[in-house]
């Protein structure tokens, strides 16, 4: 471990630190940081652990990590796994690989492949899963994209402008057939769906409702409430279709 | 405190003419405070109901000046918290928030200051505007400005409805923090009821 005059802390190997404020910290291997957190740009390779809060400009994940409280960060990374007790909030949050997160996700733009497990709500922008997602509250973004690949996606409620849950196109892969587990059920469920532009597959849904909706292939719907157009194909299942 | 009725979301949308996005990004935004979201059963399913009064006050408000400020400044005119916003006695009455004669009764009863908080300058907001109105006289402000004091002291920042009421001529006021009911004497006459929340509000815009 080695903190420099300026503000940066290290730790190579196995260490640990306390928290405070920081230029630069870095995790090479095994380390644990004890307390909050704040520094401009934050770094695990290997494995890592804040026991409070991180707040950061830049933050990136290679390994895993976990995080005991929230994340504050400008932009925030995964590469890996990452276990997160608190909730984010900043303006991007990429994830390759997997991560949990214990509370509410409060970012502009969210990009996820692979899997994510939000215990909360989630706030953004533009939200995009390629893989597959877990929330048990509200998923609200301006724009969804989803791409379903093996395993189920979840959502409590889903608010949106726009949202396009299509199957994903590309061919077999190595790395999200692990992940699957030998299980292939590529749906997204939800118990309400409400935007302005809704295209939807292989989504299972109680309630779907907004302006213009299409709903695709693989699709199970107790009721639509459609205002605009609405378009049903391939052989997608709607029990109740209602204009208003 | 306010009864209020409620409207289903379905409704809401087709009466304000607005869409799921906008509603769904005022949300996000906090523009439309999560508790007005009331989550019901319903032979559908899951519906969600708003208080009616405020949810349709608000949209229209935010419809109206969406143009020309952003949804953040916005947000931040709704936000229940109060500003760390400072003035001196000049310039809220350059602004023309406060007269100067209010102002100098102001003074008067709180001691000169270089500087007011967001909150003594809504009660000196709140007696400029009952003065102008010709609700109260300027002896009767201050018995207001003392409850507005207390209520402040006594209830924090939460939002609370102050009454004004008269018998025989004799001036009285008193904070009630919602939700509650009152009961008054026959004789006496209400004059006027604020709501601090809404006052913020207003105060807020005139500052932007």
């Amino acid at each position: 471990m080695n903190t420099t005059a300026n503000g940066d802390l290290k730790i190579d190997g196995n260490g640990s630190a306390p928290g405070g404020a920081y230029d630069t910290v870095r995790i090479n291997g095994t380390g644990k940081i004890t307390g909050n957190v704040s520094c401009r740009m934050f770094r695990i390779n290997g494995s890592g652990t804040v026991t409070g809060d991180l707040t950061t400009d830049d933050g990136k994940i290679n390994g895993s990590g976990t995080v005991d409280g929230n994340i504050d960060a400008k932009k925030c990374k995964i590469n890996g796994s990452a276990q997160i007790k608190g909730g984010i909030k900043g303006d991007s949050l990429s994830v390759s690989g997997s991560v949990a997160i214990g509370q509410t996700v409060d970012v502009l733009h969210v990009k996820l492949e692979g899997s994510a497990k939000i215990s909360g709500d989630v706030k953004a922008e533009t939200f995009q899963s390629d893989g597959s997602f877990e929330l048990n509250g509200l998923l609200n973004a301006d724009e969804i994209t989803v791409a379903l690949y093996h395993l189920k996606s979840k959502a409590g409620e889903i608010g949106c402008g726009k949202i396009n849950v299509s199957m994903a196109t590309t061919g077999f892969s190595i790395l999200r057939s692990i992940f699957t587990l030998g299980q292939y059920n590529p749906i997204l469920e939800a118990d309400t769906i409400e935007g302005d532009d809704i295209y939807l597959e292989n989504t299972v849904a109680k309630i779907v409702r907004g302006n213009n909706i299409i709903v695709g292939r693989g699709c199970v719907i107790d009721l639509i409430e459609y205002k605009g157009n609405y378009q049903k194909t391939g052989d997608a299942k709607v029990q109740v279709e209602k204009k208003i | 405190m306010e009864n209020d009725e409620q409207i289903s979301k379905k409704d809401l949308l087709e009466i304000t003419n607005i869409s799921y996005g906008q509603l769904y990004r005022w949300k996000r935004k906090g523009l439309i405070p999560e508790e007005w979201f009331i989550r019901k059963s319903s032979y559908t399913g899951q519906e969600t109901f708003f208080p009616r009064n405020r949810v349709l006050s608000r949209i229209e408000k935010i419809k109206n000046m969406k143009e020309d400020i952003s949804l953040d400044d916005l947000a931040d005119v709704f936000s229940p918290v109060q500003d760390e916003l400072h003035l001196s006695p000049e310039d809220i009455v350059k602004r023309n928030i406060v007269s100067h004669d209010v102002m100098k009764m102001y003074q008067n009863y709180h001691g000169n200051t270089d500087v007011l908080d967001f909150n003594a300058i809504r009660s000196a907001y709140i007696l400029n505007k009952l003065i102008a109105a010709g609700d109260i006289g300027l002896e009767e402000g201050k018995s207001l400005l003392e409850v507005l004091q207390e209520g402040m002291i006594l209830f924090g920042g939460e939002p609370s409805e102050v009454f004004l009421v008269r018998k025989l001529g004799i001036f009285s006021c008193f904070a009630v923090s919602p939700p509650g009911r009152i009961c008054m004497d026959k004789g006496a006459r209400m004059i006027g009821r604020i709501n601090t929340a809404a006052i913020t509000e207003e105060l807020k815009l005139k500052m932007i």
